[in-house]
């Protein structure tokens, strides 16, 4: 994973904020290495992260993939059709209701929504703004989406060990960061 | 993106920022 961002996207009121959203949707939006993760693969990570076949009961919160070209178009509607055709699958036969659109223009969220556990882990996220000028840039930063990653829960501790030196944290920000991530033992 | 020749940063950038690849492809979701 390159990047991370959370926005809005999918309507057409323009430059929409938390409060005032208009049509769009909140979204994730990521960039990636694809040859280091495919779409699929994020496909099937996005298909286990939701409950498909719950009803879209609100523009803000309705599930989506917005495809950015027509083979992310055909990827994301082939894996579509899988999970309800798996017969050995949570999802056989039932409706899924997360729909494919489409991507539009993606607005960015306010600066609070970023990395949101990261910003709420005070020692290390001291040391990000310390290291980053702007926030376009701790928002645009490969360490802090990783960081954000590790501190709730994901990564594993080899992966940890592997890359902790590249994240530009001092010794007692690393010293912390293993505290932190030992704590859900992976 | 990062700008690295703009920066003002007081400590170093992350070396992994610096490896970021710069052909990436774009993947957007929403979870409800």
């Amino acid at each position: 994973m390159v990047r991370t961002r959370v926005g809005y996207t999918g309507g057409k009121k323009l430059n929409p904020t938390y409060y005032s959203l208009g049509d769009h949707t909140e979204t994730l939006q990521i960039d990636y290495d694809p040859t280091v993760i495919t779409y699929d693969e994020l496909l099937a990570i996005f298909w286990s992260s939701h409950n498909p076949t719950r009803r879209t009961w609100s523009q803000q919160y309705k599930a989506a993939i917005f495809v950015h070209n027509e083979r992310q178009q055909r990827q994301a509607e082939r894996s579509k059709s899988a999970i309800s055709e798996e017969k050995t699958g949570r999802f056989f036969n039932r409706k899924i209701h997360t729909e494919i659109i489409p991507a539009s223009t993606f607005y960015l969220a306010e600066n609070y929504h970023h990395k949101y556990l990261l910003q709420h882990s005070p020692q290390i996220w001291a040391e990000i703004r310390e290291i980053y000028g702007k926030p376009s840039d701790w928002i645009n930063s490969t360490a802090a989406a990783r960081l954000n990653g590790y501190v709730g829960g994901y990564g594993t501790l080899s992966q940890l060990e592997e890359e902790i030196k590249a994240l530009g944290l001092s010794a007692a920000g690393q010293k912390q960061l293993w505290k932190l991530v030992r704590r859900f033992g992976k | 993106m990062l700008n690295t020749d703009q920066h003002t940063y007081t400590a170093a950038i992350p070396t992994i920022d610096l490896a970021a690849p710069t052909k990436v492809e774009t993947a957007t979701f929403a979870l409800g």
